[in-house]
Parts: C-alpha cells; sequence; structure tokens
C-alpha cells in the first residue's frame, strides 16, 4: 500500500493557502505535518481527505484517489466536538455506523479503547458503580438506582479528547490522521494515548501527524514535512535532516566556572545556569578542543554530550531561515 | 452514475437513524410533546366554553311558536330536534314569555307573502348560537306545510325542493372541451363557511408543520456544527447524506409529533361532542375535525405535505449551514418563516379565483402545497393539475439536493457572519463555474 499527495494547492481569492505540498509514504510508518500557526496544515489535510475542494493535486491511496470508499481512514480532527447533550454510548456507535462498523463489533473495540485510554468509568457508569472492592464486577443490587448515562458536556476537555481520539480508531483504520492529538492534555493522558498511538504503529498502520510538541513528533515519526505561510520550508527523513547538520549541540556540566574555557574555544553559550552550559559548536573538533582545554585547566566534567540538533531547534531555523528571506 | 449517486447518499439511513431517535429520547421533546398534547386535547372544550358552547349536560332550549296564520305545522317539533341535537328542543306556543330565556318562531302572513321571523328574549350565547339552526329548520318545515296545505304531492315537493342547480362556466366548459372548474349544486355557493373553516384548519396545520420541521433542522444544523463535529463526520459521510438523513429524521419525528396531536384534538372532540354543543366552537377545528376524506384526498394530502415539508427541511438545512451561531438561528428562518407565511396567506385568498388562475396557484411550488390538496377534495383541480404540482415540488427538492451538494461542506465548516440564501446560491454558482 502507498499513500501520495502530489502538488496539492489550494487559494481563497488571491490569497494562496497552501503551495505545491507533495509527499509520499510507501509504506507503514508515521509521517509528521509540521508548521507555524496558519501554515496550511489543516488545510492540506482537510483536501486530502476531500472536505476542501482542491485548486490543484492529487492524492492517491494505492494508486488511486483517496476516499473513504476505498481506504478506512481515521480522523482526529484539530477541531475536535462531540454533541454536547447526547450519551457518549450513542455517539460512539453512531460514529462506527458511518464507518460501516457493526453494533457488535463497535461495542467490543469501544470495550477495549475504554479500558486502555481509561475512560470506563464514562461509558460504562454502571459497571464502574458496580465495582465491588477487590476491582471485579458484580450485578447491581437490586433497587439500585441506575445511574444515567454520560453526556458530553459532563467530561472534562481532557475526557472528552480521549472520547474523540476513540472515535478516529473505532472502524480499525488503515490510514490514521492525527492533527494535534496530544493538545491541552496533562502527562497521564498525554502518555495514555502515546501508548495507543505506539501500539497503532506496531500493528503497521499509516500515520499522518500533526503536532507542535516536537519530541512527540521526534519519538514517532521518521518522515517530516515543515511548512511555513502556505510553502514547505523543509522535507525528508527527520534522521537524515538531524545527520545533515552534524553534532552541534553540546551539553555540558563541571564542578566549576567554564564559561571563559567555552569562549575562549569559539563556541557560543545559548544557556547557562550554576555550571551547567548548552553550547553551540561548530563541529566535532571545536568540541573536543573544548574538552581538551577544560581538562587542562583542572576543571572536572560531569556531562559532555555532543549531540544532533533537535527537531524543535531545526523547526525555528528553518522558519526564520524562511522568514528572513521573505524579509529581505 | 448510479454508484456515484449511491456513493453520495451512502450512510444517509445511520444519520437519519441517530437524529431521529436522538429527537425522541430528548426530555425537552418529550416535555414539548407532552404541554402540545395538553393543549390540543383541551382546546376543543375550552374554545367551546369560551365562545359560549354548553358546558357539562346537554343544553335545554325552548322555542315558543306564535302561528298567525292557518298553516299547520304538525313536524316542526321533530324537524328542530334533529336540526339542533345534541341540544334539546321543547317547543311551546304562543308569546315570549317575559321571564325566560327563549326563542321565537313568528309565522305571520300579509297579501304578499308568508314571512317566518326568529326572535329571542333573555338569551345567552348558547342560545343565540342555536337561531341560524333552529331558523332554517323552521323554515324548512313551514315551507313544506304550505306546500302539503295547496295539495301538492310527495314527489312534487321533492322536485320543488330539489330546485334548479345554477352553474357559471365558460363555453369551452359547457361545450366539453374544457374541464369545468367551478360547479354550483342545489343552490348551494360552493365555496360556503365550513369549506373556508377547513381551509384555515389545513393551513394552520400545515404551517405548524413546516415551521416545526424547518426549526427543528436549523437547530440540529447549527448545533452539529457549532459541536465541531464536523470533519469528524465528514470523513465517513458525504455533506448531501449528513443533510438528507437529518432532514428526513426531523420531518418523521414532526409527521409523529402532528399525529400526535391531530390524535389528541379527535379524541377531544369525539367525547365533547358528547357533552357539548361543539356549535358554538371555531369553523376551523369542527371542519378540520370533521374532514372525513377519502382515501385519495389522504393520499393527495400527505404527499403534497410530506413533497412541501422535505422542501422547507432541505432550505432550513442550508439556511442553518451558513450560520455560526444558535442565536443567528432566528434569521436563518426567515426566509422559510416567509415562504409559509405567503403559502398560507395565498391560500386563504387565492381559493376563491377560478379557471385557470386557480390552477396556476395549484401547481407553483410552496402555494400548492397549502391549496392543492383541499381544492381537489372540492373537486375545483382534477389530479393531473395535482401530479403536475408534485412534479415541480420534486424539482425543487432535487435543486435544493444538488444545492448541497454543491455548498454544504464549504457552508458547515465555514465560520463568520451569517450567509444569507442568496449569497449560499451565489457561492453554488461560483463552484459551478470553477468546475467548468
Amino acid at each position: 500500500m502507498s499513500f501520495q499527495v502530489s502538488h496539492l494547492h489550494k487559494k481563497y481569492g488571491d490569497k494562496v493557502v497552501l503551495e505545491d505540498l507533495s509527499f509520499s509514504m510507501e509504506g507503514p510508518g508515521v509521517y509528521a505535518l509540521l508548521g507555524t500557526n496558519g501554515a496550511g496544515k489543516t488545510t492540506s489535510i482537510r483536501m486530502m481527505l476531500g472536505m476542501l475542494a482542491k485548486d490543484g493535486g492529487e492524492v492517491l491511496w494505492n494508486g488511486s484517489p483517496l476516499t473513504a470508499d476505498n481506504c478506512n481512514i481515521g480522523y482526529l480532527a484539530e477541531e475536535r466536538g462531540l454533541y454536547p447533550k447526547y450519551a457518549l454510548m450513542d455517539q460512539l456507535l453512531y460514529f462506527a455506523a458511518l464507518r460501516g462498523v457493526g453494533k457488535e463489533e463497535a461495542k467490543k473495540c469501544i470495550r477495549s479503547l475504554a479500558e486502555r485510554l481509561k475512560v470506563e468509568e464514562y461509558l460504562y457508569p454502571n459497571e464502574s458503580a458496580a465495582l465491588s472492592g477487590n476491582g471485579k464486577r458484580s450485578v447491581p443490587a437490586l433497587g439500585r438506582k441506575r445511574e444515567k448515562p454520560k453526556l458530553a458536556d459532563q467530561l472534562s476537555k481532557g475526557n472528552q479528547q480521549k472520547i474523540q481520539f476513540m472515535a478516529s480508531l473505532l472502524s480499525d483504520p488503515e490510514l490514521i490522521i492525527l492533527d494535534e492529538p496530544l493538545s491541552g492534555l496533562d502527562p497521564v493522558n498525554t502518555d495514555l494515548i502515546r501508548d495507543v498511538i505506539r501500539e497503532e504503529i506496531a500493528r503497521g498502520k499509516y500515520l499522518i501527524m500533526s503536532s507542535h510538541q516536537m519530541p512527540t513528533v521526534e519519538e514517532f515519526c521518521t518522515e517530516i514535512t515543515i511548512l511555513d505561510r502556505s510553502k514547505t520550508i523543509l522535507q525528508g527523513n527527520l534522521n537524515e535532516i538531524k545527520k545533515s547538520r552534524g553534532r552541534v549541540n553540546l551539553h555540558l556540566k563541571c564542578e566549576g566556572d567554564a564559561a571563559d574555557c567555552i569562549r575562549a574555544s569559539g563556541a557560543e553559550i545559548l544557556s547557562e545556569k550554576e555550571w551547567e552550559y548548552q553550547i553551540k559548536v561548530k563541529g566535532e573538533a571545536q568540541a573536543n578542543a573544548l574538552l581538551s582545554s577544560l581538562i587542562g585547566a583542572g576543571i572536572s566534567v560531569v556531562t559532555f554530550d555532543l549531540r544532533e540538533p533537535s527537531l524543535h531547534e531545526i523547526f525555528v531555523e528553518k522558519v526564520g531561515e524562511a522568514n528572513d528571506a521573505d524579509e529581505t | 452514475m448510479l454508484t456515484k449517486l449511491e456513493s453520495q447518499f451512502r450512510g444517509t439511513g445511520q444519520v437519519f437513524r441517530f437524529t431521529f431517535l436522538e429527537l425522541i429520547k430528548s426530555r425537552a421533546t418529550i416535555v414539548s410533546l407532552l404541554i402540545a398534547l395538553l393543549f390540543a386535547v383541551g382546546a376543543l372544550p375550552v374554545m367551546t366554553l369560551i365562545s359560549g358552547g354548553s358546558s357539562g349536560v346537554i343544553q335545554k332550549i325552548a322555542v315558543y311558536l306564535d302561528n298567525r296564520t292557518e298553516i299547520e305545522l304538525p313536524g316542526l317539533e321533530d324537524a328542530l330536534r334533529e336540526a339542533a341535537a345534541p341540544t334539546e328542543i321543547t317547543l311551546r306556543f304562543g308569546e315570549l314569555p317575559e321571564d325566560e330565556a327563549a326563542l321565537g318562531l313568528i309565522l305571520d302572513e300579509n297579501d304578499e307573502a308568508v314571512t317566518l321571523t326568529v326572535t329571542w328574549k333573555n338569551a345567552d350565547q348558547s342560545v343565540l348560537n342555536s337561531v341560524y339552526v333552529i331558523g332554517s329548520a323552521a323554515y324548512d318545515a313551514a315551507s313544506r306545510a304550505r306546500m302539503e296545505q295547496i295539495g301538492l304531492g310527495e314527489g312534487e315537493i321533492a322536485l320543488i325542493s330539489e330546485g334548479i342547480a345554477p352553474r357559471g362556466i365558460s363555453y369551452e366548459e359547457f361545450n366539453g372541451s374544457a374541464e369545468v372548474y367551478w360547479e354550483f349544486s342545489g343552490g348551494e355557493d360552493g365555496y360556503d363557511d365550513s369549506r373556508f373553516g377547513l381551509q384555515i384548519g389545513y393551513s394552520v396545520v400545515l404551517m405548524m408543520f413546516c415551521l416545526y420541521s424547518v426549526g427543528y433542522v436549523v437547530r440540529a444544523v447549527i448545533e452539529e456544527k457549532q459541536s465541531k463535529l464536523v470533519d469528524l463526520l465528514m470523513v465517513s459521510v458525504r455533506p448531501a447524506a449528513l443533510l438528507l438523513g437529518k432532514v428526513l429524521a426531523t420531518l418523521l419525528f414532526v409527521l409523529i409529533y402532528m399525529i400526535v396531536l391531530f390524535g389528541g384534538m379527535l379524541a377531544s372532540y369525539a367525547v365533547s361532542s358528547r357533552f357539548l354543543d361543539l356549535s358554538a366552537a371555531p369553523g376551523a377545528v369542527t371542519a378540520l375535525l370533521d374532514m372525513h376524506p377519502d382515501a385519495a384526498s389522504l393520499a393527495v394530502i400527505l404527499v403534497t405535505g410530506v413533497l412541501g415539508c422535505l422542501a422547507f427541511g432541505l432550505l432550513g438545512g442550508l439556511c442553518g449551514a451558513g450560520c455560526s451561531h444558535m442565536e443567528e438561528s432566528g434569521n436563518a428562518m426567515s426566509a422559510c418563516v416567509l415562504l409559509v407565511m405567503l403559502g398560507y396567506m395565498t391560500s386563504l385568498l387565492l381559493p376563491l379565483a377560478d379557471g385557470a388562475a386557480l390552477r396556476v396557484f395549484c401547481v407553483l411550488p410552496v402555494l400548492s402545497m397549502f391549496m392543492a390538496p383541499l381544492q381537489f377534495m372540492a373537486g375545483r383541480i382534477g389530479f393531473g393539475t395535482v401530479a403536475l404540482s408534485w412534479v415541480l415540488q420534486i424539482g425543487c427538492i432535487f435543486f435544493l439536493i444538488w444545492l448541497s451538494a454543491q455548498v454544504y461542506s464549504t457552508l458547515i465548516m465555514y465560520n463568520g457572519k451569517r450567509l444569507g440564501f442568496g449569497r449560499i446560491l451565489a457561492m453554488a454558482g461560483k463552484r459551478k463555474e470553477e468546475r467548468r
């Protein structure tokens, strides 16, 4: 199977909102679509899914135009919502039915996802109320008042987001598009969703992810595209992009003041806190020279970590370059 | 082509089922239905009582006959009782007493004619309501007695009573080369009070049906838009199916709603007529409840009403999709409300039209749903005219579905100032040009 986006183009009136976006996935994996706010990520996703008319380009799944008829798609939209006054279970069964999933199959899938995302108490309020002390389910006692089904507006934003995430996976999709899947979640819920994403990757799914959380993208994604103001400013394999920039980030921690040695070596101190430095070096030779000078000066080195630039740094650098180019 | 069409509407059934089930499960809906049912059941007896109808026990009216002629009226008491039922009539003779609430019939004769005067003393509203019925029955009985007095037999009386049926038609109609649109018979004017009452009653019910449908569809569309679910739904279902499923579910729900209300009114009518004198009730209500349409007329009413409401539902859905907030729902409905009011007002004013003009009004979309069914029932238009009105209504529905397919996806993702129907039409035109 393959997923291919070719020369996608969109404009509103005279304003171009997406210019010639192309990328492809030849096998399962995670592709990151990154960009500044308003760069055109959501527009391009909506065009890929056929919600917005394309002014140019095509989106292919196995060589045919991508539609809900020829590809089982799961989508977590950036603009998320649920019907506020309808029962959660009814909504999930409805979303599953729209994707052609039978009721029993959908119920099984909902149960499994609810357990993994820890939202059973909202979807099965009576079972949660009937949980005995040892954690086993028991038959509700006669005369006990049944809990009413939970409505979406009774849930916190984070829990609503988990329900929406569940909705995107109900049909066991081949192609999963996640637009900002972790935004607004606390660390515990972030980990729960990350675990499910990891499982889906392991099951050989095609994932397209848009996120501003660079560590998450670095963890999951192999290929990236960075958009800025409708244009593609960087594209390729993440490891290769990092390698091409060399190991220029040095994390140094000493047991004494090393600032003079660092400046003398020609390296640039980015931040400094209690003899712990983030340093930008020109390459490995300069870093080695710095280490020699520190040892020569009798400064004990606790940490000396020379690494490639992070995705965050690459992103900021590329967007900055693009802005500078536009200004000139 | 068929596959493409199937793909466009795939998921309509699921949208329909979900929307319908959520509508009937909603507590607000159940409460509003119960309140409306209460009004429907209570409206007829309350309106009857307010209008001066008798309550509780059967009304009794004393009628005093002051016969100053030689004409004998042996069958008068039976004729009055039959005409005024369930009101009980007691016939007495002589002048109206001073201290009694009663009706008086004065039969007098001079050189030129026999006169029948109906008069009353101390009468309350319920007695006054019976003046017309009792006067008419007395007139018929006196006329018959007078004819018997001059020696006419049963056959001759029947011949004179049936009278001559006048009719005014064009020469082409007379020749049989054109359909007869209007016919007087038995001395009736053909468009009497009861038929006008029926037209009002039918138009009010249809107006409620349309406005309820439009209101529910507009709210459902804006609610979906506001809940930010559109992106998720549109991965699975096409915009046209999303709208059509919602409109069909709303129509079924409103139809059930109206059936429950109408059933409540009918039950109330059946029970009330045993205990109350419903002659004082508003004519539109009693005419509607006493309609007794045949199967063909019922089918015409149902098909025309459902087609009209489907068109209004789709129009409401499109207007609703142009809004971004629930506060704009009133404005979104305004175009539909204006059209419904146009149909309603026309249905009350234009049935008096005749010939080709009436036929044109009966086929025009919007007007046809208010006018065609009752004109068909009255025999003033043929089935061909009704069928033509359906064709035009179906054409409107297809146009609205096409319009939805063009712009609904853009509209439901649109956030901003409300887009009126004119701008929606312009948007569709632009999309069509872009595709070329």
